[in-house]
């Protein structure tokens, strides 16, 4: 249990918890319809649509990795890392909203179904809630529980998760949402207050730049530049994001997802940059003996702040920490749950389901992911392996053809979406299982080089290169389905349906 | 004071209002339509 908590702080939380759950109750419905469920019947108001997305997409994963790298490698992690991420987003809002959301799709593998038929719709759902799963949140949910109750990772993991499990479960998207606004609330006042206090108390940047070492304040660090550029590809999951599809699909009209998008794409950056400064003001206050020299880069935030907060508000701040994570969850879990119910349930076991079917198969689809994320979370020792490893499978798998559903305007057929999924995913498990046969782990990376030489000149391929061959082969994999292929001929696309 | 600590202060004015707002007009908007609700009830 941390030092830094009192039994205030201990009230906040469990206050914060209950008042979650009872939102569930409030958001119950017996007899929701599917669209109800899944989208909120498409009736959100902009507040909640912009505190759904920037609090879905931004999960202790994120808040850890991102103040990890900060405590690693200093500057890096805003303007190498969270910046790529934010220039996608505005290419959302400026060219994909509008598609997206006008042609009143309900999934990201319905776009697929659309383009190129059911059986690569197939193959889009499994990649999607596979990325779906709660894994990363529930695993970080887990070490949050141990530093704030001090109880095995395994049962807080079950606990606080079970609890975002139940709300969503009664509530669906509409409980999600409201929830989502309370938890984006908490922490973005949480942060905003924690973060300049804790730079603060380490004497502000003069101080912390004469702490951590000169790299730190290197805008791209010390990363070797093609590392930097697998890390910003890697940001490119963000234009095939499954829940942020979603979020869209739920929006009154593509207006309001644009300006939402926009809304969010500030708040993020804001918030961003905030981790960012506390993960290095949080290696300054280790440098300076402020705290123990043991602690692991990723609890660093995590503790530097609780440190700095005075009683009270470490309470909101670790509830306002604990939302991130829940709001993750439930966000992805509904995500998975309904490519169970909709994009596979529905196409290949019962189309003619009723709304009914589908509502009770979403049901269990989310307990399905759920308990899937949970097993798998304490399987591995490196978490943000797995996350980077799913991230690109998924973008391998479904970015070409989704992409070239919404922007290609000519030929498109059965094979090409086909070939393009199978070659993506293909290349991706090829390009993994051969690094680890051919590569050397490298500790200091965590990751695992294939070094050789051509012509006397040294090359290293490392394992986040991935993307750069399996893209290409995805798009190789389309443009050979559209040559061999038949037309494939469904509802039109992109703005033109109803 | 350096560049860096008055970006964080702005960033950390913009963030925390924005959670302010988002929440007072979350709170607003409810309120309506609950109110609206009763009276369609009425």
């Amino acid at each position: 249990m941390s030092n830094f908590v009192a039994n205030i702080d201990y009230l906040i939380i469990f206050l914060y918890l209950t008042m979650l759950v009872s939102i569930g109750f409030y958001a119950y419905k017996r007899d929701s319809s599917y669209e109800d469920f899944i989208l909120a019947g498409r009736g959100m108001t902009t507040p909640m649509l912009i505190s759904t997305m920037v609090s879905t997409y931004y999960g202790l994963d994120i808040l850890f990795g991102s103040s990890e790298m900060a405590f690693n490698d200093g500057l890096m992690a805003f303007f190498g890392y969270a910046l790529s991420t934010l220039v996608f987003y505005l290419f959302i809002a400026f060219y994909m909203a509008d598609k997206l959301r006008s042609a009143n799709f309900i999934s990201l593998p319905e776009i697929l179904e659309k383009a190129y038929g059911r059986k690569t719709s197939s193959i889009g759902a499994v990649s999607s809630m596979v990325y779906c799963l709660p894994t990363t949140s529930l695993f970080a949910l887990g070490r949050v529980s141990e530093f704030v109750f001090g109880i095995d990772a395994h049962y807080g993991a079950f606990i606080l998760g079970g609890i975002a499990l139940a709300y969503t479960l009664l509530g669906g998207l509409k409980a999600v949402a409201i929830t989502d606004t309370i938890q984006f609330s908490l922490m973005c006042i949480t942060v905003a207050v924690g973060v300049p206090l804790l730079v603060y108390e380490v004497g502000g940047f003069i101080s912390i730049q004469q702490s951590v070492p000169t790299g730190h304040f290197k805008l791209f660090g010390t990363v070797p530049p093609w590392l930097l550029i697998a890390y910003a590809s890697s940001s490119l999951a963000v234009l095939i994001d499954p829940s942020l599809y979603q979020r869209i699909f739920a929006a009154r009209n593509a207006r309001q997802a644009r300006n939402a998008i926009l809304t969010s794409t500030v708040i993020w950056t804001t918030f961003d940059w905030l981790v960012v400064a506390g993960g290095i003001a949080a290696l300054a206050a280790v440098t300076s003996g402020i705290l123990s020299s043991d602690v692991h880069p990723n609890d660093a935030f995590l503790i530097a702040v609780t440190y700095a907060l005075p009683i009270g508000l470490s309470g909101i701040f670790l509830a306002g920490v604990l939302a991130t994570a829940m709001s993750t969850i439930d966000g992805y879990t509904l995500v998975a749950g309904s490519n169970i119910s909709y994009d596979m349930y529905r196409p290949l076991i019962k189309p003619d389901a009723t709304d009914a079917d589908l509502v009770r198969v979403t049901k269990i689809g989310i307990v399905i992911a759920w308990t899937l994320g949970y097993v798998v979370a304490f399987q591995f020792d490196r978490i943000m392996a797995l996350l980077i490893f799913v991230t690109t499978v998924i973008t391998s798998t479904v970015f070409v053809p989704v992409l070239m559903a919404l922007f290609h305007r000519g030929r498109k057929t059965t094979l090409s979406g086909l070939l393009s999924c199978g070659a993506g995913l293909a290349s991706v498990l090829t390009f993994y299982i051969g690094m680890s046969q051919i590569g050397d782990y490298n500790e200091l990376w965590g990751t695992y080089i294939f070094s050789f030489s051509v012509g006397g000149y040294d090359f290293s391929i490392w394992q986040e290169y991935a993307l750069f061959f399996c893209l290409p082969m995805s798009l190789l994999g389309f443009f050979i389905g559209n040559i061999f292929g038949t037309k494939f001929i469904e509802a039109p696309l992109s703005g033109e349906a109803t | 004071m350096t560049g860096w600590d008055i970006f964080t202060i702005f960033c950390a004015i913009f963030l925390g209002s924005s959670g302010f707002i988002l929440l007072f007009v979350f709170l607003r908007d409810a309120y309506r339509d609950r109110m609206v609700s009763k009276k369609n009830v009425k």
